[in-house]
């Protein structure tokens, strides 16, 4: 039994719910997320973050405009939208269920 | 001292260290393949590179520094190996399955690692998840069988591209084949090949020895064919003169090691002097215009010059071509027009009462395989032949001289033997054609119970080459036979009929028949 596999698996898992907890507060560009991420040390590798993005931008779930930076390359700006507020709460109910689920198990 | 490379990532220029340089080739190249196939997949690695472009300037101290080895290994480590993208969207391919078969769309490739020549069979064997080995029997069958299976095996190996990244390798055994796939295979099959055809002939253009070495024999050997076109060319318009300018009758024409002259050999074919004419002049023409287009295209091979008034001039030869067939096209249908209607003459010429008939040809006579008794002219009643073996005419004094005839036996309906002689001809008119029979001089004699025969016949020349034809025909009666010298030449085949319908003919020697 791989441990780091599953831990792997379960940050995964909420990898989604994390990005869009974060975009909830309002817009950000992808390194700001993966440094949110990073701080909540939650990320291993910023390889898996790009290509959820692109598939939850492809979902609807996010929208992105360009805007140019005077330090950098010009940055994605990704922000929810109304359809992504919607998953969003569906997502955080199943978070708690979960945890609560979790705990139940855990303390009996 | 390290080389360095300078390269651009969505526009930024930086400066690599060349193994940080390649490290990263090898990192983007292994991400494209993981992305490729993946929905959005380009916009995954333009934010990746953008990504990359992020951490670079964060690496650098000092703006436009290089960037080393050791910096692309961070930036690998943050971002992560390329499997880590694949892993993301592998959840997704669970879940939306039956597209993302679509994309997976199964390709044929060379498979360049396990080949023995150009991969061709271990290509088919992993698009078909076969051995290996059942291929390249398959292809050797082929070979052996009927020599396709090397033109097949040339003609896959062009059109097929080799397998070169993992991702083609993966695709290589992929899913099945469906329609779509099929055909943009062939689609990219025919880019490649037109591709291939041009990267060859640029190549080929470009001044390698080879091509050179090449264009040269090319060359040599244009010249070569000018040459000899444009000899062939003046040799024919000399014969073109001859006949046009000359008599044809003085021209010499060999006939059977005889020598005649072309003028009399077209006056035993064509029945007027008009028609002998005209298919001379049909002919000249046809061969001047042949004698003059091979001079043209010999001196066109052998030097250059105005295009324009080379196709004109050939224009004109073919027009002149074709007049001549034209030409000998309308002689030919006159001539044949004489060939269509047969005319015969025939006469019973005598009748013989004895017991047997004594057939008298000349010894060189034989049976032809069409059972028809044919004798060569040696030593016969007739004029004998300068060349008698085989000769195919013998003209003199108006007069044309034929060997070979031809003898039917039927029973005859009395005791007698019963003669007839049939003379045949063609001609234009019944009329035409009987006349032509008439004029047929055939010698025979009859005497004492012997039949006496010249082996050939003589008509006038100017009644032409009309398949002028003589037949003997023997009604022998019944228990009576022919002799020749020793041998019987007809008797009874059993002891009722003769058998009619094959005119076979038997020889009694010892008491014992026996096929002649």
């Amino acid at each position: 039994m791989n441990v780091e596999n599953t831990q792997a698996q379960m940050r995964k898992g909420v990898l989604e719910y994390c990005i869009l907890g974060i975009l909830n507060q309002g817009e950000a560009y992808p390194s700001e997320i993966l440094n949110k991420l990073r701080t909540a040390q939650l990320l291993v590798v910023e390889g898996t973050v790009y290509p959820l993005l692109t598939r939850l931008k492809n979902l609807e779930v996010l929208s992105y405009r360009w805007e140019e930076s005077t330090s950098g390359p010009p940055r994605k700006y990704y922000k929810i939208t109304e359809k992504g507020q919607k998953f969003y709460q569906d997502l955080a109910r199943t978070w708690q269920e979960l945890q609560q689920a979790v705990d139940q198990i855990n303390q009996n | 001292m390290n080389k360095t490379v300078s390269i651009h990532i969505q526009g930024f220029p930086f400066t690599l260290e060349e193994q940080a340089y390649e490290t990263l080739q090898q990192y983007l190249k292994a991400l494209k393949e993981i992305l490729i196939n993946e929905p959005g997949g380009d916009e995954i690695l333009q934010d990746v590179e953008l990504r990359i472009v992020e951490l670079f300037q964060e690496c650098q101290k000092v703006p436009s520094s290089v960037i080393l080895q050791t910096n692309i290994e961070e930036v690998i480590a943050v971002l992560g190996s390329p499997e880590n993208f694949g892993e993301a969207t592998s959840e997704k391919q669970d879940s939306t399955q039956t597209t993302s078969e679509e994309r997976h769309g199964k390709r044929f490739f060379r498979d360049t690692e396990s080949a023995i020549i150009g991969g061709v069979a271990s290509g088919v064997a992993a698009y078909f998840h076969i051995d290996v080995v059942f291929v390249r029997a398959i292809l050797v069958l082929f070979t052996m069988a009927f020599g396709s299976g090397i033109p097949l095996y040339i003609l896959l190996w062009i059109i097929t591209p080799s397998a070169q990244t993992a991702s083609e390798k993966l695709q290589m055994r992929g899913l099945p084949v469906n329609f779509e796939s099929i055909k943009s295979e062939f689609k990219g099959a025919t880019e490649r090949v037109e591709k291939n055809a041009k990267k060859w002939s640029s190549q080929f253009r470009r001044d390698s020895a080879l091509s050179k070495g090449l264009r040269q024999i090319v060359l040599l050997i244009k010249k070569v064919i000018g040459i000899l076109l444009v000899l062939w060319g003046l040799f024919s318009l000399i014969h073109v003169c001859l006949f046009l300018f000359v008599d044809p009758a003085i021209i010499p024409a060999q006939v059977n090691g005889n020598f005649t002259s072309l003028g009399e050999l077209g006056s035993l074919f064509f029945e007027t002097k008009q028609l002998t004419n005209l298919a001379y002049f049909g002919i000249s023409i046809v061969l001047f215009s042949i004698a003059f287009t091979s001079i043209l295209l010999g001196f066109r091979m052998l030097f250059f010059f105005n295009r324009k008034w080379f196709s004109r001039t050939i224009l004109f030869f073919g027009v002149t071509f074709l007049g001549g067939v034209l030409l000998l096209g309308i002689v030919g249908l006159q001539t044949l027009k004489s060939f269509t209607i047969d005319g015969a003459v025939s006469a019973e010429v005598s009748s013989i009462s004895a017991d047997s008939l004594q057939l008298e040809i000349d010894a060189d006579s034989y049976w032809s395989s069409t059972s028809k008794y044919r004798v060569s002219n040696k030593n016969g009643l007739f004029k004998p032949s300068k060349n008698p073996d085989q000769w195919f005419l013998f003209a003199e004094n108006g007069r044309i001289y034929k060997s070979g005839i031809a003898i039917t036996y039927t029973t005859s309906t009395d005791s007698l033997f019963h003669i007839s002689i049939e003379k045949k001809a063609n001609g234009s008119s019944y009329q035409r054609a009987n006349q032509r029979a008439a004029n047929i001089d055939f010698p025979m004699n009859v005497a004492n119970g012997q039949l006496l025969l010249s082996s050939g016949y003589s008509f006038p020349s100017k009644d032409c080459f009309r398949d002028q034809e003589v037949i003997v025909k023997i009604a022998v009666p019944k228990g009576k036979k022919v002799w020749n010298k020793a041998a019987v030449v007809y008797p009874y085949s059993s002891e009722n009929q003769i058998d009619q319908t094959s005119h076979r003919a038997y020889i009694y020697t010892d008491g014992k028949y026996s096929a002649w």
